[in-house]
């Protein structure tokens, strides 16, 4: 009862969401925060039951750390996206699967891998993962969609994708009645993990409709 | 430190016949042996300064100072093997304490944690650590140093030296320590004091730990 959208671009990620938390067809927050930071550079996304969701987040967060501890530097996307999906696995297999599906997106820096590509991932309740250049999750993802594929292009800029990411959200709000009551998106890339503000979002949703 | 009286319950960590656990004082004989360790707190942070000795010159230097957490360092005297297993629960235990209650771990309990671990080997079985653990870190905006020893106690220190020469680094400490001291004063004394004993002129891990800026420094530093 969401609508997440990430959008790989050439120099990171844009992740976004809506803030609707409902409950059937209640209303149950405005105000909820669906993306989360879990390391330095790496953002996920939550949609399905908010306990199992942030959940994973926090131990994603904590197995995200003790591996930067162990091994003195952060983990790479690939390796964060192979252990939330494993974490998915061990639930499902285990018979109490996590009634949530993410997505994981972000970029690898450390000390010789300066040139790695974004990543982004989708991970079901199975575990089952999909690396893609776009993808959208919830029940508002079919419209949202719609927007992504005819918009998409592999060279799109920073302010390109977080445009289309708008795009695809707003078509979301629309005409899904289960996603709605605002925008929240962030920006993944070399410099960091970073927030867009109130401010900038209503300036978007200006040059985009 | 042995007496006839005493024979056989070296093996087991059962009393001797005088109230000793003998293993346990075994554990601290390892430590006594093992190399310095200096960690210094002040009203500016926190120094920990850790000798770096290797058994030949074409080995790699291994890790002294150990990373638990965002604002928590742990350093050691003792057996390099047991220490491992002792900082990798220290590092789980901090986690595991964050997602609980949602907030950072202090060193206090985190040294109450891993004391218990200690305490319950002397009691129910196994080898005590080989190790003494000094913890470090900042709580409640207050810097800590908390010290782990084999047979499970737990106390909290000002300033400590630990490993070879202990005495002599102590009683350096004793005459010098005062607790208006700049950063840098600490950071001098604790390089002062680890020069009396350092003949070999063995290299050693610094690490300062600034209160106000919560910035952390790491160094190797090779003497002379």
């Amino acid at each position: 009862m969401t609508t997440t959208i990430g959008i790989r671009y050439k120099d990171g990620i844009i992740l976004a969401a809506d803030r609707q938390v409902s409950s059937e067809n209640f209303i149950a927050s405005k105000y909820g925060e669906k993306i989360h930071q879990v390391d330095k550079n790496i953002g996920v996304t939550i949609a399905g039951l908010v306990a199992d969701a942030v959940n994973l987040v926090e131990r994603l967060k904590a197995e995200f750390k003790l591996y930067y501890y162990d091994k003195k530097r952060p983990i790479s996307i690939e390796h964060a996206a192979r252990l939330a999906s494993n974490i998915f696995y061990g639930g499902f297999r285990g018979g109490r699967p996590l009634y949530t599906q993410i997505l994981i997106g972000g970029f690898t820096i450390h000390n010789g891998d300066g040139n790695k590509t974004p990543k982004l991932y989708v991970i079901d309740p199975s575990g089952g993962t999909i690396e893609d250049k776009f993808i959208a999750t919830g029940s508002g993802s079919q419209v949202a969609y719609g927007t992504l594929e005819n918009n998409y292009r592999e060279d799109l800029t920073e302010e390109d994708a977080v445009q289309l990411a708008y795009k695809a959200m707003k078509s979301a709000i629309e005409r899904n009645p289960f996603t709605g009551n605002g925008i929240d998106a962030v920006i993944i890339s070399r410099d960091g993990f970073r927030r867009l503000s109130d401010e900038e979002l209503l300036k978007i949703g200006e040059v985009t409709n | 430190m042995f007496n006839l009286g005493d024979a056989g319950y070296d093996r087991t960590i059962m009393y001797s016949p005088d109230g000793r656990v003998i293993q346990v004082e075994y554990a601290r004989e390892a430590v006594r042996r093992g190399n310095s360790i200096i960690a210094i707190k002040t009203k500016e942070g926190i120094v920990m300064l850790a000798e770096s000795r290797s058994h030949s010159k074409l080995f790699e230097p291994t890790e002294k100072i150990s990373q638990i957490d965002d604002n928590t360092y742990a350093t050691f005297s003792g057996l390099l093997a047991d220490s491992r297993v002792l900082i990798n629960e220290a590092r789980v235990f901090v986690q595991i304490h964050k997602i609980t209650y949602g907030e950072e771990c202090d060193v206090e309990t985190l040294a109450w944690h891993l004391s218990k671990i200690a305490q319950q080997i002397t009691q129910f079985g196994g080898r005590p650590f080989g190790l003494t653990l000094v913890l470090a870190g900042i709580s409640n905006s207050e810097p800590k140093l908390d010290v782990v020893e084999p047979s499970g106690a737990k106390f909290e220190v000002k300033a400590i030296a630990i490993g070879r020469n202990d005495d002599a680094l102590m009683k350096h400490l004793e005459d010098n320590y005062r607790e208006d001291m700049s950063l840098e004063e600490t950071r001098t004394l604790a390089e002062e004091t680890f020069a009396k004993v350092n003949t070999d002129q063995n290299n050693y891990e610094l690490m300062v730990m600034n209160l106000q800026t919560h910035n952390i420094e790491r160094m190797l530093i090779t003497p002379g």
